[in-house]
């Protein structure tokens, strides 16, 4: 009988072949599946970042058109009656203005175009709405940005094999979660952001205390505000502490030495440099940095004086001022009165030569022309020395009398010696002009003005309390003296009731999935 | 009867035999060693990319919520941040509102007339109406601590908090149920994200996690290690972890002016 042998030699390579590519190609396959699946998973986390670069490009341009006003023509905005959609926006009016109540301006800005891997488009659209938000404290109106960017993302419709990625990046494979609406054949990565933009006013008074160097406090005095324009803020329009405000804010430019010394603090801190020492009692935020540049003050020159808006940096035409007086300074006044009689836009004007002192025993008077019962009068007077009120000597400013003193040396005075007849920070105004100079407030007595002194150090002492503001370059706060920052000088001096400026007042995501539960 | 052809044919068969038998041995050796290494470098890739998402995943998750609080903390090494609701029951998205110090908040209950006293985890205010259904509830106050919820309700005005407050208030803001806390700490060799109170491991093989307490006010700075998850090497010595940084501005509660 003969045997086949050669016929199962055969047969068997035959099947060793075909088992070993079979488990070839197994492997490869599986290899390529992980490869792929990894490949996919990145590519949706680049593009779920990078939509949320597109989203805050868009809310830029939204701020951008609040800043400068500017909505159209590029990139164009639109205006639509009605509420916030939740899919791209179509229609409208060519925007010319903010949105009103009720109303919503959109911009589909042009998509970018991205290179290399991942997804080659970055597609976005914004809409600036009032969101029902009141006009703040000084009378201007907030908004609310929302803007969406997308971005695909590259590969099939199918989630993360990272699973743990899926609460995290919530990728449109099918539909879009907030509209709904089928994404097609391309999954997306749509990321949504709300910002609310509030108006910013420029006023150097939209603080209590602004500082180029270090704040020293001790004692048991505050800080906090209120408002001499509204009798639920104040009394009479005088500080009342049961009726404290919490905008007793405080800045410096640099810290540095800076110890508030567990002492109240009714208001946000701001600062920039080391972390300021013992703000266990600040009430408010306490936030750096503080990189805002505090202006120099000057004195006047021929051509120009300081006029009454205090806020550090208008001044007028010498040429347009009113009645021009000069007079030799010393160890007392060099008149015992003046009678004030220039208006707002045409003050008087006065030079004193040399130092500006009312000694104890003496009086200085700043009055009114008989018969100008309620109305308001204003005068600037110019310092060259030193500003100086000692003892009993005192000033009466009458109360319808706003006077600005520019000072080109130190300032003493006290609440008691400047007898500020209208109780308003808004009719007493310091510039103190130089550097290395000093300001010191002291007594029980209540002193009620600003000093705009960024080159001076400031010392406010005794039991008496500082109504107003002050910008110095340091303060020191000791013995039982409160500072009580008036807000009304915000709107009265340099706040605007048309805003020109915006920041953000919140940030948000919406990563949310309400049919999931997830609300946040 | 078989020919003498075939006996010579059986003789050169195991010759060649055991030269196969050679030769499969070097040949099932190669496919061994290559199997080996290539399954070693497959879970290197695979180790790799499972690191790479899980870090990616930390520094988003932690990024996104710093981004959105309204505040944090830092209590032994867990960061507690407080996000808003954004979203109402019914699935709307709410209307932002100021608050009376000008704050922006999303939604909740809020009054304005709660006092709190030094040390005291009692809150009251005329105007809450408190009632059994808040406890539980995150609030938002000044003076008490991030994350602190109603723990009982004495009555329509008085209610008792979970920590105490650090000074006399009057007239104080009152937030009920607006926020949901969001924190993040290391659990063994997970990392884990809880909101509202359910933890959640968002990665693994975590060594270590340390969260930056300083300047709350403006920024967190969070190192997070995660154990190396391919460990051979040919060459001697330990391999080492890798750390990643996250650096988020916390955009709503620091200067932005």
């Amino acid at each position: 009988m003969k045997i086949s042998t050669k016929n199962r030699e055969e047969g068997s390579v035959l099947l060793i072949a075909f088992l070993t590519m079979t488990i070839l190609t197994l492997i490869c396959a599986v290899s390529l599946n992980v490869a792929s699946q990894n490949a996919n998973s990145t590519t949706q986390t680049t593009s779920w970042q990078q939509a949320l670069a597109g989203a805050e490009a868009a809310a830029d341009q939204a701020m951008n058109a609040l800043n400068t006003t500017t909505w159209g023509p590029t990139p164009q905005w639109y205006t639509v009656t009605g509420t916030l959609p939740t899919t791209q926006p179509t229609g409208g009016t060519a925007a010319n203005g903010p949105p009103g109540a009720g109303q919503y301006n959109y911009c589909i800005p042009t998509p970018m175009t991205l290179a290399g891997e991942a997804s080659n488009t970055m597609s976005m659209w914004v809409t600036v709405d009032t969101a029902g938000l009141p006009v703040n404290s000084s009378g201007l109106q907030g908004y609310r940005i929302r803007a969406v960017g997308s971005v695909g993302a590259p590969g099939p419709a199918r989630v993360s094999n990272q699973k743990l990625d899926n609460d995290l990046r919530k990728i449109a494979l099918i539909t879009d979660r907030m509209s709904g609406q089928s994404v097609g054949t391309q999954p997306m990565a749509t990321r949504r952001i709300e910002l609310i933009a509030v108006p910013v006013t420029r006023s150097i008074w939209a603080r209590g205390i602004s500082l180029k160097s270090y704040v020293n406090m001790s004692g048991g005095g505050s800080v906090d505000s209120f408002d001499s324009s509204n009798s639920f803020k104040s009394t009479n329009g005088l500080y009342d502490v049961t009726k404290r405000q919490n905008h007793g804010e405080i800045a410096t430019v640099n810290s540095t030495g800076s110890d508030l010394r567990s002492t109240y603090v009714y208001g946000d801190v701001q600062y920039s440099g080391p972390a300021i020492k013992n703000t266990t009692n600040v009430q408010g935020k306490i936030s750096t940095p503080f990189a805002a540049t505090i202006p120099a003050t000057v004195d006047p020159t021929t051509s120009t004086w300081w006029d009454n808006s205090h806020d550090g940096v208008q001044q007028q035409s010498y040429f347009n001022g009113g009645n021009y007086t000069s007079y030799s300074g010393g160890g007392s006044p060099p008149v015992s009165s003046i009678t004030v009689n220039g208006s707002s836009s045409s003050p008087d004007l006065i030079k004193i030569n040399g130092d500006f002192t009312v000694p104890g025993g003496q009086t200085f008077a700043l009055t009114r022309p008989g018969g100008s019962s309620g109305t308001q009068k204003y005068v600037t007077i110019w310092v060259t020395g030193k500003f100086t009120t000692s003892g009993s000597g005192v000033i009466n400013q009458d109360a319808n009398v706003h006077v600005v003193w520019i000072v080109d040396g130190d300032i003493t005075t006290s609440g008691g010696s400047y007898n500020n007849q209208s109780g308003l920070a808004g009719s007493v105004a310091f510039v103190g002009v130089g550097t290395s100079h000093k300001i010191t407030v002291s007594g029980s007595a209540n002193f009620i003005g600003t000093m705009n002194a960024p080159g001076f150090d400031a010392t406010i002492s005794g039991t008496g309390s500082y109504s107003g503001a002050i910008i110095a370059n340091s303060l020191t706060i000791s013995g039982g003296a409160g500072f009580h920052y008036d807000e009304a000088l915000l709107l009265a001096y340099g706040g605007s009731s048309s805003s020109s400026n915006f920041a953000y007042a919140s940030w948000f995501e919406d990563n949310s999935a309400p049919t999931r539960g997830q609300t946040y | 009867m078989r020919s003498p052809t075939d006996l010579r044919e059986a003789g050169s068969s195991l010759v060649e035999i055991m030269m196969s038998i050679g030769c499969g041995a070097i040949i099932i050796a190669a496919v061994l060693t290559s199997g080996v290494a290539l399954q070693r470098s497959y879970m290197a890739v695979e180790g790799y990319s499972m690191a790479e998402g899980d870090q990616l995943r930390v520094q988003d998750y932690i990024a996104l919520d710093c981004r959105r609080a309204l505040s944090a903390a830092v209590v032994n090494n867990t960061l507690t941040l407080l996000v808003p609701k954004y979203y109402d029951a019914a699935g709307a998205a709410k209307t932002p509102t100021y608050t009376t110090n000008g704050a922006i908040q999303y939604s909740g209950r809020v009054v304005q007339d709660a006092v709190t006293t030094l040390s005291s985890s009692s809150v009251t205010s005329a105007t809450a109406n408190f009632t059994s259904a808040d406890v539980g509830k995150v609030v938002v106050i000044s003076n008490f601590a991030v994350g602190t919820t109603i723990s009982s309700v004495t009555n329509a005005t008085t209610a008792v908090l979970s920590s105490s407050s650090t000074a006399d208030g009057t007239a104080q803001s009152l937030q009920i149920d607006s926020s949901v806390i969001i924190s993040y700490y290391q659990s063994g060799t997970n990392f884990m994200r809880s909101v509202a109170g359910t933890a959640k491991a968002i990665a693994s093989n975590v060594d270590s996690f340390t969260v930056n307490p300083q300047d709350l006010s403006s920024s967190v700075t969070c190192s997070i290690t995660f154990a190396p998850r391919f460990v051979y090497l040919p060459g001697p010595g330990p391999v080492n972890g890798t750390t990643v940084f996250s650096n988020t501005f916390l955009r709503n509660a620091g200067a932005r002016q």
